[in-house]
This record gives C-alpha cells, structure tokens and sequence, in this order.
C-alpha cells in the first residue's frame, strides 16, 4: 500500500514530466521559424584618427569616429519562445596584417514587451572602434552588419544576420586629434 | 529509523545485497558514460554549464544551464556566447565575443564582455593579458534552459543539503526493491 | 506524518482509492498542460502554460492526495483472528 508521501511524489514527479515535455513541445514549434529580416544602415560622419590605445598595447592604433543612421523593425520576431534578443552592429573588414577582423560597435537588449523598432538618425556608437594596427585609414571596404542574438525560453541560441549590410570606406588621412 | 534500516539490511539475503549494490554501480557508470559521451561528440570538456554569475543578465541568470559545443574547424564569431577559462580563476566564465582578429595563418584573439556589464573583460583576464585565444575556450553556448541548475547552485552553497540528498538516495538505492 | 494520525486524522486510502485516485490527478494534470498549451500557443505567452499546468498540479493535489471519503469506500475485510479456544473446540 502506497503512504502519503509516496503517492505526493507520484503526483509531482508526473506534473514535473508534463512541464517537461511542454516546454520540449514550446521549443519544437518555434524550431523551424525563419528569423531573418530587413535592416538599412547608413553611415553620415567617417573620420579616422591615429591615437595611443592605453586599453590594450599604448601603440599608436587607428581609431575609426562613425555615426550611422539605423532602421530595422524587429517586433515580428519575437514569439512565445523568444525572451530577449541581444541586437548588435559590427563592422567587418580585411588588413594587411589580419585576414578577418570583427568588431562589435553598438547593441541593444530588447526584451519582450520592449519597443522593438529601432529607428536612430546620426548615432554615435557605443564601442570605441579601435583596428588592431593601422587598418583603418584608406580602407575601401569596412562591412557594417546588424545581427541578433536570439534567447529564448528553452532551445537554441542562434544568431541572425539581417537582410541588408551597407560598406563604406574610411578618409586617406588622419583627422588630427584635437586635445 | 535507523534500527529499521538496519534490520532491513539484515533481512537481505547475500544475492539481493550484491544485487542492490551491483544496479547502483550501474546507475553511476551510465550516468558517467553520457556524460563521457557527450564531450566526445560535443569537444568540449563540460558540455553543459550552469551559470553562476549575473554578468550576462537579463538573458541568462544564476542556476540557468547553457549546452556547450567546442568544434574546432567552426570558427569563433564577434557576438557569440563563449565559456572560457582564465588562469588563476577555477570558475569558468560565460561572456559575449567583443572584437576579434583572426591572422592570416589561422591565429585568432578575441575580447569579451559580459551583457550586463559596463566594462570589457580585461580586468579579468590574468594580469598582462590583453586578449582571449582558441585555448582558453571550453565551449560556446548553443542551447539554453532556465532555473534547472539552481539545485547544484544550492548544494554548492549548503554542502550539508548535498550528503544529506546523497545519503538519501544511496539509502533508496541500496534498500528499494521491486 | 504519525503526528496527523495520531491525532486520529486518516492519511490512507484503500486500494481501490488509490487507483482511482492516481487516474484521476493523471488525468487532471494532463488535462490543464493541453489546455495551457493550446492557450499559451494562442496568445504566444508560454508563462500562460506554465502557470495553467501548475494550476492543474495544485488541483490535482488537493482532489486525490488527501484521503477523502470516495476513496475510503472499500476497505479490506480482514477475517477475525482465530483465538486458540476455538481451534481447540474443533479438535
């Protein structure tokens, strides 16, 4: 004869196991759903500066100054599965010496319930946009891309890439730094 | 309490004793096999992690499990959520992709950052590190659920929760029988 | 738990009540965990099926755990003990 006790376990134990598999459920509707959506970026100000980096080696590194103006609707992306997304900007481009280098500019928390249509007119970044080296000044080809991070309440953290990247390239001179 | 279960024990015969210890064993060793398992298949040392700083709130909180993956030809990304170690530090810690630079002869370092906080990782690595490599990873974060790990949390904090349950269930292994 | 029954508060169900009560919180907790789904599915909010199965759990709780009467109906019938004046009466 089962006790008290035993049968409580029972009954918890089989709540426990179909929140389980709700959830299992959850993540398998939301597996399959394309993420993707359309983003227009555009830069306004690009002025490169040659500046000793005191964060990392005190060389003299190339500083890249950008404002852009940015505008993605990512309201349509969130679901029952989604908690957050992390959104962020990062520019991608090639140097003598690095045959990649990504560097993360600006992001944004948006959590559900937040407004998610980014809409921002000549913004200064919010990451400082050191090269590693002397990269920058007379590069042709800086890719800038905004990409989410997906985290959801059970499942995978997948990241998207927006429909949309916009290139630009940085002055052949130095700006002098005025101090 | 005690007295029964020692009168239980007597009650035993020799074969279902080693019968008893022998299933309990073979709990442990599957237990220890998937675990095993899953580092062949993942490459990752700990495959799975529990997340024990708020650094990276509000997507992960404390007791959140994160599934870890470390496969060496797929190449590390500015904005990924790695696990890495710092020497001189025994916790691992989980934080986002900053920057990174990748040589042309394949090298790569990179900075990291937690979400929610306001500065890079620098001040954390070991002293006179400027960046991260490949060989500091664990893993990066692949797959995500929320609250489980807040039991190990718990038996973390009161390591006598921790031989209590194992106690407990040693008990119900060795005297349970169908 | 020999504290309440000391008090004379009964903790056990018959063996049929133990069936029919186990059927039954089964049966409720799945019941409320398709409903939260559905429901949770409908509006997008997957705290709505989180908080329906819990509902279901705590329902399911209180319908079967406690030992109500509708499971208390058919107890075994022990046959009396035999006392040893009998035996000897039917040597």
């Amino acid at each position: 004869m089962h006790s008290f006790l035993s049968r409580a376990n029972a009954v918890a134990a089989y709540a426990l196991s179909v929140l389980a598999c709700l959830t299992f459920l959850c993540f398998l509707s939301t597996l399959f759903i394309d993420y993707r959506t359309e983003a227009s970026i555009n830069t306004i100000r690009t002025i490169v500066k040659s500046i000793s980096n005191y964060n990392s080696d005190r060389k003299a590194n190339d500083l890249g100054h950008i404002t852009v103006d940015l505008r993605a609707d990512l309201s349509p992306l969130f679901n029952w599965n989604v908690k957050q997304l992390f959104v962020y900007l990062y520019a991608e481009y090639e140097t003598s010496s690095n045959s990649l280098n990504q560097v993360i500019l600006w992001d944004k928390i948006i959590r559900r319930g937040e407004n998610a249509n980014l809409n921002f007119k000549n913004m200064n970044l919010k990451y400082y946009f050191w090269d590693d080296g002397n990269g920058l000044k007379g590069n042709k080809n800086i890719t800038l891309t905004l990409s989410w991070n997906i985290i959801p309440n059970a499942g995978c953290l997948s990241h998207v890439n927006a429909v949309g990247q916009h290139s630009f390239s940085f002055p052949d001179e130095y700006t002098i730094a005025k101090q | 309490m005690i007295q029964g279960t020692i009168e239980e024990i007597k009650r035993m015969n020799k074969r279902q004793f080693i019968y008893q210890v022998l299933s309990f064993g073979m709990i442990v060793s599957s237990a220890l096999m998937l675990w095993k398992g899953l580092m062949v298949i993942t490459g990752s040392e700990s495959p799975i992690v529990v997340v024990l700083s708020g650094s990276m709130e509000p997507a992960f909180h404390r007791g959140d499990l994160l599934f870890l993956t470390n496969n060496k030809e797929e190449p590390i990304r500015a904005g990924e959520i790695v696990v890495f170690k710092v020497q001189g530090r025994d916790i691992p810690i989980v934080h986002r992709v900053l920057k990174l630079h990748e040589k042309k002869n394949g090298t790569t370092k990179f900075l990291t950052k937690g979400d929610n906080n306001s500065v890079d990782d620098r001040g954390l690595y070991a002293p006179g590190q400027q960046w991260l490599t490949k060989d500091d990873v664990v893993g990066r974060a692949q797959g995500f659920l929320p609250y489980i790990g807040l039991v190990t949390i718990y038996m973390n904090e009161y390591p006598k929760v921790k031989y209590a349950i194992l106690a407990c269930l040693g008990i119900y292994v060795l005297l349970h029988r169908e | 738990m020999n504290f309440l029954t000391s008090l004379g508060i009964p903790l056990h169900m018959d063996f049929d009540g133990q069936r029919r009560a186990e059927y039954l919180a089964r049966f409720i907790i799945t019941l409320f965990g398709i409903i939260g789904f559905i429901w949770g599915y409908y509006k997008q909010q997957f705290s709505l099926t989180v908080y329906t199965c819990g509902f279901g759990f705590t329902l399911a709780v209180l319908f079967t755990l406690p030992p109500w009467p509708m499971y208390r109906r058919k107890p075994l019938h022990w046959q009396k003990p035999k006392s040893d004046t009998d035996q000897k009466k039917k040597k």
